[in-house]
């Protein structure tokens, strides 16, 4: 036997009663949630308010443990003091890397996944789908085993472990926050996929542990053990150092542009319509298919018109006067009223729309006094229909559409005439919320993105209706996202249901919305007015 | 050929310098007692032999190799005891020596068991369950079986019992015996030392005060009591280490003792009339050398 089976068949007995409880526990808490009741009950939101809580602290216990038995792992064959047995043991360092690195992906990557997959199949999972939900438990895993092995070699006890998993935890959410922050002016500098944008939080999460667990492994003496702690500490503080940078420039940005005081300029009428892909650049690389915006503002009288982003974050655009740059902002709001009307007013390529302005009162900015400015918000929603699938309107029907299954878990007739009917709708979605595990060829159903409602656009027989998704969002469990939504159906059109035809019915996206939020310089007419 | 050889090995620690300069030679074969009181710096010169603490300046060789070098091949030759040293105590005896077994191309089953035997270890006893003495004969087991060439035993007798000493000796002094290995033990328990060890290299305040045969040293220390001496001695010379003088009775530890030479030089040096002379243990030897080295350590303080 070799040196490196020696040390995982000595570590899988120490770990095997707790990894043991662990996986059951992951395994046990799967079954709970496709178990639970009310998962297709008459109010799914119940469920996922009731259940949604439980599935993020189980799911957060998983991975807190799974890292603290990473920890385990390396303080069983501590590599800060001089008392380890192994020390004086002709056990090389990479050898006992190799080991640790084999019982950690064998007992806390693999076996989790192992143990879900017999959730997944029991809930018919496709292969897609428990390939994607796989991969995507395997990368989560990963890191988490990763921040937890480095807390433990910076580490000689359970509590330093403890200590050392917090603090890297908060420099790895640092990160990524920072990351997000500074995402959109990189995808416009360089032109780059959108998915660069989360390349802070990959960092963040696989590199900065391996930075730690590596050298501190393959060095006998690291040469920078000292420097270790003091480079965290500077990351540490250069992180919310990002975020505040980032917002400087933001408002910055708005003081420079409104220029000096006395402009007339102003911007009374914005007129939005789609465009084809590939005019303007896309919002995010997967987004290709979804419909674009153009601004079109009359110019200024004098200066500079600016529309600001609501949020944070956005995607700059340039339209109309070469000088205007439009934020969109990334956590929109959806307005049914502006919905319908689009949908209403749809044409192939071209939605109009106009915004009435309010004016905003002085404001103070983070680089000194700004000039009272015009702001309006619009909400805007594409409207470039795709088909998803079709299914009969009757329990247990569905479609598979890329690496997302939909089926209609119920049918829930109205109790007297003119009243809705109800469709429970389950999504099982086997894509992270962000994209960021999507397989090629399989498309998101939804492009999901958190924080955001999902429309759909119901057809029967030819006749278009729009439903509103009462309970837009799903729980995700298991690294597959499984959602319960309640569509509430006009009552006209399933008078043909009642008499027991079965009815073709057709889901099509509606697509994202977005919000547009304007603000300019203000008008010299409007301030003089009372 | 020698097993260990330093050359101005020193260990600092801030401004403590726990280890000065010290040369030492252990040739193979030798059994070597590390004395020296607690604080000597026994324990941190053993750690840079064992490449666990890396020296602040001068060097070690450890079976041909740089101290700070030593590997994955050089301690498979060489076994290491530490009364410090943390066992995994989820581990049974047996599973212990599972796992050590395939580390080891030179791991001798037979030897494995007849040491089990004689250490009367239960195999399936956790080593938390053990006690502290029968803890060390685990870790000793694990470090015999694969006949080291170089066995290094830090404190191992701290704490134990007469009859498991006995058992911990008569283990290492056995097994040593049969292969010529070279063994250093450091203690500060100088009576099981003296059974082991044919050489001794004592230890005071991280300076080497003492390197030298068991034999030599213990021919050469003598106590000494004079008898008929009329005057006081304020100065009775290099050789003579705790001179006590009461009326017309001296006693003294002689560091240089050469037979009757000696004791007609005594005779003549200090007027007496009478000499008595005796043998000394180690362990008498070590006390006077340590109270000699105590006053000097006073003055440099």
């Amino acid at each position: 036997m070799s040196v490196i089976a020696a040390i995982v068949r000595k570590d899988l007995r120490l770990l095997s009663i707790p990894a043991g409880v662990w996986l059951a526990f992951q395994a046990g808490s799967l079954l709970w949630f496709a178990q639970a009741p009310g998962f297709l009950s008459d109010d799914p939101g119940a469920w996922r308010y009731g259940l949604g809580v439980w599935v993020q602290l189980i799911g957060s216990a998983a991975y807190l443990f799974g890292a603290l038995l990473a920890g385990l792992l390396v303080l069983e064959d501590p590599l800060r003091g001089t008392d380890a047995f192994w020390r004086t043991r002709p056990i090389a360092r990479g050898r006992l890397l190799a080991a640790k690195v084999g019982v950690a992906v064998l007992l806390l990557v693999f076996a989790p996944v192992l143990a879900r997959l017999a959730v997944w199949i029991g809930l018919d999972f496709s292969g897609t789908e428990m390939a994607v939900a796989g991969a995507r438990a395997l990368a989560h895993g990963t890191g988490f085993v990763l921040v937890g092995m480095a807390a433990a070699c910076l580490s000689r006890t359970l509590a330093q472990q403890l200590f050392a998993l917090v603090a890297l935890g908060a420099l790895q959410a640092g990160l990524g926050v920072a990351g997000a922050a500074l995402a959109p002016d990189w995808s416009v500098l360089f032109k780059a996929p959108g998915a660069l944008r989360d390349l802070p939080a990959w960092t963040a999460l696989y590199l900065l542990p391996l930075a730690i667990v590596l050298p501190v492994y393959l060095q006998r003496r690291p040469a920078f053990a000292w420097a270790l702690p003091v480079a965290l500490v500077l990351l540490g503080l250069l992180a919310p150092g990002f975020v505040a940078a980032t917002s400087l420039r933001w408002v910055g940005q708005a003081a420079h542009a409104a220029g000096a005081s006395g402009n007339t300029a102003g911007v009374e009428l914005i007129r939005l319509r789609t465009l084809p892909s590939g005019v303007v650049p896309p919002l995010r690389a997967w987004e290709s298919p979804a419909p674009h915006l153009e601004v079109a503002v009359r110019q200024p009288d004098a200066g500079r018109a600016l529309l600001r982003p609501a949020g944070g974050a956005g995607v700059v655009r340039r339209a109309g006067s070469p000088d205007l740059p439009v934020m969109l902002d990334r956590a929109p709001r959806v307005s049914d009223e502006l919905l319908l009307a689009l949908l209403e007013r749809q044409r192939p390529g071209r939605v109009e729309w106009s915004l009435p302005l309010r004016r905003l009162g002085d404001a103070s900015g983070f680089l000194g006094a700004e000039p009272a400015a015009w702001s309006g918000r619009i909400d805007l929603e594409t409207v470039r229909l795709r088909e998803l699938g079709r299914m009969p309107v009757q329990p247990d029907a569905g479609f598979v559409a890329g690496s997302n299954r939909v089926r209609l878990a119920a049918v829930q007739s109205p109790d007297q005439p003119g009243r809705p009917f109800r469709l429970v709708l389950e999504e099982r979605e086997a894509v992270a919320h962000d994209g960021d595990y999507l397989v090629p060829g399989h498309r998101a159903l939804l492009d999901r993105r958190p924080y955001k409602l999902d429309f759909f656009l119901l057809e029967i027989e030819g006749t278009r209706h729009v439903l509103q998704v009462e309970d837009g969002e799903g729980v995700t469990f298991g690294s597959v996202l499984v959602g319960s939504r309640r569509l509430v159906l006009p009552d006209r059109p399933w008078a043909e249901l009642e008499r027991g035809v079965v009815v073709k019915l057709r889901l099509e996206r509606v697509g994202a919305a977005r919000s547009v939020h304007v603000a300019g310089p203000l008008p010299r007419s409007e301030e003089e007015k009372p | 050929m020698n097993a260990i050889t330093t050359r101005d090995l020193t260990r600092s620690y801030g401004k403590m310098e726990a280890v000065h300069a010290l040369n030492l030679e252990v040739p193979t074969g030798s059994v070597l007692a590390l004395l020296g009181p607690n604080g000597a710096g026994k324990t941190t010169t053993l750690k840079m032999l064992m490449n666990l603490v890396a020296p602040t300046s001068g060097s070690a060789q450890v079976l041909g190799v740089d101290s700070r070098r030593l590997g994955e091949r050089e301690f498979a030759r060489i076994g290491y005891v530490s009364e410090n040293q943390k066992l995994p105590g989820w581990m049974t005896v047996g599973q212990l020596l599972d796992f050590c077994r395939p580390l080891y191309p030179t791991w001798d089953r037979a030897l494995e068991a007849s040491l089990l035997r004689r250490f009367e270890l239960p195999p399936g006893r956790r080593l938390r369950q053990l006690s502290r003495g029968m803890l060390m004969k685990a870790a000793l087991l694990s470090s015999l079986a694969y006949r080291p060439e170089l066995l290094v035993l830090d404190e191992p007798f701290s704490g134990l019992d007469p009859v498991v000493r006995d058992d911990f000796i008569q283990g290492v002094l056995e097994t040593a015996s049969t292969g010529g290995w070279t063994v250093v033990v450091s203690s500060h328990d100088i009576e099981e030392v003296e059974r082991l060890a044919d050489r001794v290299a004592m230890l005071e305040a991280g300076r080497l005060v003492l390197h030298e045969e068991t034999t030599s040293l213990q021919a050469r220390f003598r106590r000494v009591e004079l008898a008929g001496v009329l005057r006081p001695v304020p100065d009775p010379g290099p050789d003579v280490l705790g001179w006590e003088q009461a009326g017309t009775m001296a006693r003294f530890v002689a560091a240089r003792y050469a037979g009757p030479a000696s004791e007609q030089a005594w005779r003549e040096r200090f007027g007496a009339g009478g000499v008595t002379v005796a043998p000394m243990s180690l362990r008498e030897i070590f006390m006077a050398l340590a109270r000699a080295a105590r006053p000097d350590r006073r003055e440099a303080a």
